[in-house]
């Protein structure tokens, strides 16, 4: 047996647990949340110092379910990477697929069709409320109550039917492709995301009442988990996450791409940094993104879906671009870094899961235990995203 | 022009250049010694900037450092970049300033095996402590010039057309120039 193995067998704990350990204090207690525990959503584990029911410190430990996701992307050209982005976020895998294609098109100087913009913006916006809405279940979960979850899957299903008529998938979506799309968006679909545009607006009071005004959730929400500007800043937050501490910065506003100038939406911004307000931003931002489609599907231009002339296998000249695009869980960016062959260079892959949990050790300490589930739910964390 | 940079940088200790951020990404592009590197942290700190990511891209001369910067009010990224000696690779952690960088630079230190110094738990981040090493190394035959993966449109602005973080920058690189520059 190898030395790790026997020293988790006399009770010393593996490499984590044993540097993390070392305390001043004797009277407290060490404790391992994870990384098989239902609310670290998949292989999180975060090592607590606890003092009774009272976190002192904590330190997340991260890379269970790390694929080495960059390497690949110098192994594999560009258009064969591309089914790798739909899996390091599998929830919004849209907005990983269109920040690759977009640092692509960068690099290459390629302008996409106007009916192709739509498209990903119809679909990655979809994609953002099917994203949000399983957050929304699996947090409530977190918090004890089971209902939604059900309700969210309920809703999500009929997000499955309409993208999959596009994509060909239900989850690990990839539908952009250097220069467009893969396909194109039929009547059905048009139809169907109309009807839904409709059916979803007479959910939202349902969850309000059902939900965001239960008095057992604000208790669980209000006051927990406070994150100050300049924490925000300090730890390269981003998404939801800041713009619940009173920062308005969208990427979709910030680093303008695609025909987002060409939409009337809201940026929900709150100002107390809490996890009520992380809370209130993503509920309200599903209603932003249907307003968005809605004046898409109105505004959708007919012509091509692809540019003309995009190469089989894209050779892109030498050269160096960062493309960011704003997912579900805030600014996703793609660095690419080309030495003018088939296969990228070097490509860094930015994850806001990665900055947004890494900022939360300094907000867990004086926290309660039970708390601390309440903020890593409200940072909506995707572990393959943070381990890429 | 390879050797000619080096040897300007070398000279003047920081050189600042403007990019076109819709082809690009980036707003502007500083180079500077590792010496400076804390130095430069600080200032784009000062200016209310936050810490995007930390990356590394080996070079044949060496390793790149990539320290991206963006803001949340009046957004423009900056690329800070640094060089340092791939078989020696040690620079000092920006933790102090920026503590979102600790996860950063552990991540460097498993992909490149780079020593940050400083860092408050230099321990591994996403590869296991049994790790096999530093896995984006790349082969010796394999390695690219640093200068011939920049944007094309790299230029050179005066410091009087420059605002906001550029001309705070470039204000400074005038004055290590005027210093002398090496360290």
């Amino acid at each position: 047996m190898s030395l790790i193995g026997n020293d988790i067998l006399a009770g010393k704990g593996d490499f984590y647990s044993r540097n993390f350990q070392p305390t001043p204090r004797e009277d407290t207690l060490i404790l391992n949340m994870g990384p098989q525990h239902p609310s670290t959503h998949g292989v999180l584990r975060v090592m607590l110092e606890i003092d009774g029911e009272y976190i002192i410190r904590a330190e997340p430990v991260i890379g269970y379910v790390h694929r080495m996701q960059e390497k690949m992307g110098e192994r594999l050209d560009y258009n064969q990477y591309l089914p790798n982005m739909a899996r390091v976020d599998y929830l919004h895998p849209l907005a990983w697929n269109w920040a690759f294609v977009g640092a692509a098109e960068k690099l290459m100087g390629m302008q996409v069709p106007e009916r192709a913009e739509y498209i990903r913006i119809i679909t990655c916006e979809l994609n953002r409320i099917s994203s949000h809405l399983l957050w929304w279940g699996t947090y409530l979960l977190d918090l004890g109550a089971f209902t939604p979850i059900l309700y969210a899957f309920a809703d999500r299903e009929k997000l499955a039917d309409i993208l999959q008529r596009i994509t060909g998938s239900r989850l690990t979506f990839s539908l952009y492709q250097i220069g467009g799309c893969k396909a194109d968006m039929d009547d059905r679909f048009i139809r169907e995301t109309k009807e839904f545009i409709e059916y979803m607006r007479s959910r939202f009071p349902m969850y309000k009442d059902l939900v965001t005004d239960n008095l057992i959730l604000r208790k669980r929400v209000e006051g927990i988990g406070g994150i100050t500007r300049e924490e925000c800043r300090k730890y390269g937050a981003s998404g939801p996450v800041v713009r619940a501490s009173g920062i308005d910065y969208d990427v979709r506003r910030a680093e303008p791409y695609s025909v987002y100038d060409r939409f009337e939406f809201d940026c929900p911004v709150y100002e107390d940094g809490d996890a009520l307000a992380r809370y209130l931003v993503r509920m309200q931002e599903m209603e932003q993104s249907l307003k968005i489609i809605e004046q898409a599907l109105k505004q959708l231009p007919d012509g091509e879906i692809m540019a003309p002339k995009v190469p089989k296998k894209p050779k892109p000249p030498a050269g160096e671009v960062y493309h960011a695009v704003e997912g579900g869980r805030g600014k996703v960016g793609v660095c690419l870094i080309s030495d003018g062959s088939p296969v990228p260079y070097r490509v860094k892959l930015r994850s806001p899961s990665y900055s947004n949990l890494s900022l939360f050790p300094s907000i867990a300490g004086g926290t309660l235990l039970a708390d601390a589930i309440s903020i890593l739910g409200s940072l909506d964390l995707i572990v393959p995203e943070i381990d890429r | 022009m390879n050797s000619d940079f080096l040897e300007t940088l070398k000279k003047s200790g920081v050189i600042c250049r403007s990019a076109e951020q819709e082809s690009t990404g980036c707003k502007s592009f500083v180079f500077i010694l590792p010496a400076y590197l804390k130095k430069a942290a600080t200032i784009v700190d000062g200016e209310g900037y936050f810490l995007e990511d930390i990356t590394c891209c080996q070079v044949s001369e060496g390793m790149e450092l990539i320290y991206h910067f963006d803001h949340y009010h009046s957004p423009g990224r900056v690329s800070l970049r640094t060089l340092i000696d791939a078989d020696k690779a040690e620079i000092s952690s920006i933790a102090s300033i920026y503590p979102g960088a600790e996860w950063h630079e552990r991540e460097c230190t498993d992909f490149f095996g780079i020593t940050f110094r400083g860092n408050p738990n230099p321990v591994p981040l996403l590869l296991s402590p049994r790790n096999p090493g530093p896995v984006l190394k790349k082969e010796e035959e394999k390695l690219k010039g640093m200068e011939d993966m920049l944007p094309e449109s790299l230029t050179v602005k005066s410091p009087d057309h420059n605002s906001g973080i550029e001309a705070v920058l470039a204000g400074w690189a005038d004055q290590i120039r005027k210093d002398g520059g090496e360290k």
